[in-house]
């Protein structure tokens, strides 16, 4: 029965408005509270921030680095609001996290060219797991009046195979766009897709599963980007331009028709 | 244990969800919340009162049995729970909310039922409007209602469902028309809903509010004139989103995340790597 309501949690939560994802998660943990952990550790949210004020440096709040209320700094490794026993990375762990974090800090300048980065690590049986956060907030004013947000949450399972170590990534990808002008009214254009892939990479020591997880993100989001692309800006305006046609049926109907007697006629002669 | 709330507002609860679907998913959103609230006397005393406020925000529009156009389920139209006017006919139409059909059961109206003291201009209204919605929307489906006090109410309602492909949507027109000192005016609220769920969950969700007038001269020029207006109105809107969309691809999305760093490669981790270039990065910026 449980497996089955948390297969229709989710399958819900593809369906409600994901600019609402917060109200709905607490509507559904409401309604099923047995699932909460499952509901919890299954729905991404949008990342919140917080700030390590021993270390002046923003992180990213997740389920992952969360124990009870207290969330853990990837900068001091400490857990805030205090926590006491809080659960922590082993040492040889925590030494790899500082260096991703690090790492990942680079590639968030790069590519995002702000925004806030942390990479939270635990271990597990044959090897580790990792997830990697990016949030980035646009800038908005009166001449951007449009405002966007992309959150990136990735998690990477890793497992040692000898010489090869396999990566295993899950990848949501949240992004809004919302905007209110004269001419064009209320645009709220938001959601996240998902991805996942596995990849073989060979592996030395430590510092081959920093890059290769380097390396495995940075093809992940590209291709999540393209997509998004895609489907936010080509194929949500088409539907609309299904709905109502711009020009009238009449000539997209004609078009239609011209169009594939073009291409008839390139078929034709290709056959010739 | 964790504080568990009355099942009075889960039902609320299941009921907003319900309230919130996308355009042709009610059903599948119906599935989820009964195997969540996991009370079946509950959610059949509520079910049936929120698919029908369900079609009448979603302006559900479906073939009348035995005619050839299709009727709104709006709260313009709506007699009792379960019947609807067809203003054009003057019939009163049963509707099944759950099986989304009209019963096939009607019956004339009574005169207490419609107003039709401006019913040349409705009936002309009605045409004009009908021809617009045949030559730009390919589900086109528009009522025309004159309501209490003159006031002519126009429905646009477009819908195209593809769960095979993963998406939905819908177009919905209401524009309001009040008839008076020679003058028509006209206040309209255009909404547009898309959902794509392949692997993912995006919507667009769009709201715009507009305000035109026209000069009134016999019912048939005015019908013109008013469909004329509404015509020009949505396309402008169509036109703006446009643009809007093409500065969101191009601006926006751009100066979240950068196709490629500016080096215009892709990184080299094993440099970041074994140069420890730390602390050389842009962290306080947002």
């Amino acid at each position: 029965m449980t497996d089955e309501q948390l297969d229709c949690a989710l399958d819900l939560n593809r369906r409600l408005p994901p600019t609402n994802v917060e109200d709905n998660l607490a509507g559904l943990i409401d309604l099923v509270p047995d699932l909460t952990e499952d509901l919890l550790t299954s729905i991404d949210q949008p990342l919140k921030v917080a700030t390590d004020n021993g270390y002046g440096r923003d992180y990213l709040l997740c389920d992952y680095n969360r124990d009870g209320d207290s969330f853990r700094s990837p900068w001091s490794n400490q857990y805030f609001p205090k926590l006491k026993d809080g659960a922590l990375p082993s040492k040889k762990l925590r030494d790899l996290e500082v260096q991703a974090n690090e790492m990942f800090d680079v590639y968030r300048d790069l590519y995002y060219e702000g925004g806030v980065s942390s990479v939270y690590m635990w271990d597990t049986e044959d090897g580790f797991s990792a997830c990697v956060l990016i949030k980035k907030v646009g800038e908005q004013n009166v001449k951007k009046p449009i405002q966007g947000v992309w959150d990136s949450i990735h998690v990477i399972e890793v497992t040692d195979k000898g010489r090869v170590a396999t990566y295993k990534i899950t990848t949501t990808v949240m992004l809004s766009m919302i905007t209110e002008q004269k001419e064009s009214g209320s645009i709220n254009l938001s959601g996240s897709i998902t991805r996942q892939s596995e990849t073989d990479l060979k592996f030395e020591d430590q510092s081959s599963h920093l890059i290769n997880m380097g390396k495995v993100v940075e093809d992940m989001e590209s291709k999540v980007r393209n997509t998004l692309d895609q489907i936010y800006f080509g194929k949500t305006f088409d539907i609309v331009n299904d709905l109502r046609s711009m020009n009238g049926l009449k000539v997209d109907r004609t078009r239609k028709e011209e169009q594939q007697k073009v291409f008839q006629n390139i078929v034709n002669s290709g056959n010739n | 244990m964790s504080y568990e709330i009355s099942d009075e507002e889960k039902l609320k609860i299941a009921v907003h969800f319900m309230l919130s679907s996308p355009p042709g998913e009610i059903n599948e959103v119906l599935t989820d919340v009964r195997v969540l609230l996991d009370n079946d006397n509950l959610l059949n005393q509520t079910a049936l009162s929120a698919f029908r406020e369900y079609n009448k925000t979603q302006m559900y529009a479906t073939e009348l049995p035995e005619l050839d156009y299709p009727l709104l389920i709006t709260e313009y139209g709506e007699l009792s729970p379960n019947t609807y006017l067809d203003p054009r006919s003057k019939r009163v139409y049963s509707f099944d909310h759950i099986q989304q059909t009209f019963s096939g059961e009607f019956r004339e109206a009574e005169s207490s039922e419609i107003f039709s003291a401006v019913e040349d201009y409705r009936s002309a209204i009605d045409m004009a409007i009908n021809q617009y919605v045949f030559e730009y929307f390919a589900d086109h489906s528009a009522t025309v209602y004159e309501q209490k006090g003159k006031e002519i109410v126009i429905c646009i309602s477009a819908k195209k469902y593809s769960p095979q492909n993963y998406w939905n949507g819908t177009w919905r027109s209401v524009w309001k028309l009040n008839i008076k000192n020679g003058k028509v005016k006209m206040k309209g609220t255009i909404k547009t809903l898309v959902h794509l769920y392949e692997a993912g969950n995006v919507q667009l969700n769009t709201l715009k509010e507009e305000s035109v007038d026209v000069t009134v001269s016999d019912p048939e020029s005015t019908g013109t004139s008013i469909a004329k207006a509404i015509f020009e109105t949505e396309h402008k809107y169509q036109k703006a989103l446009q643009l809007n969309y093409l500065e969101m691809g191009d601006t926006t999305f751009k100066s979240l995340r950068r196709k490629l760093p500016i080096t215009g490669e892709k990184v080299n981790f094993y440099n970041i790597y074994s140069k420890k270039i730390i602390g050389q990065t842009s962290n306080n910026k947002k």
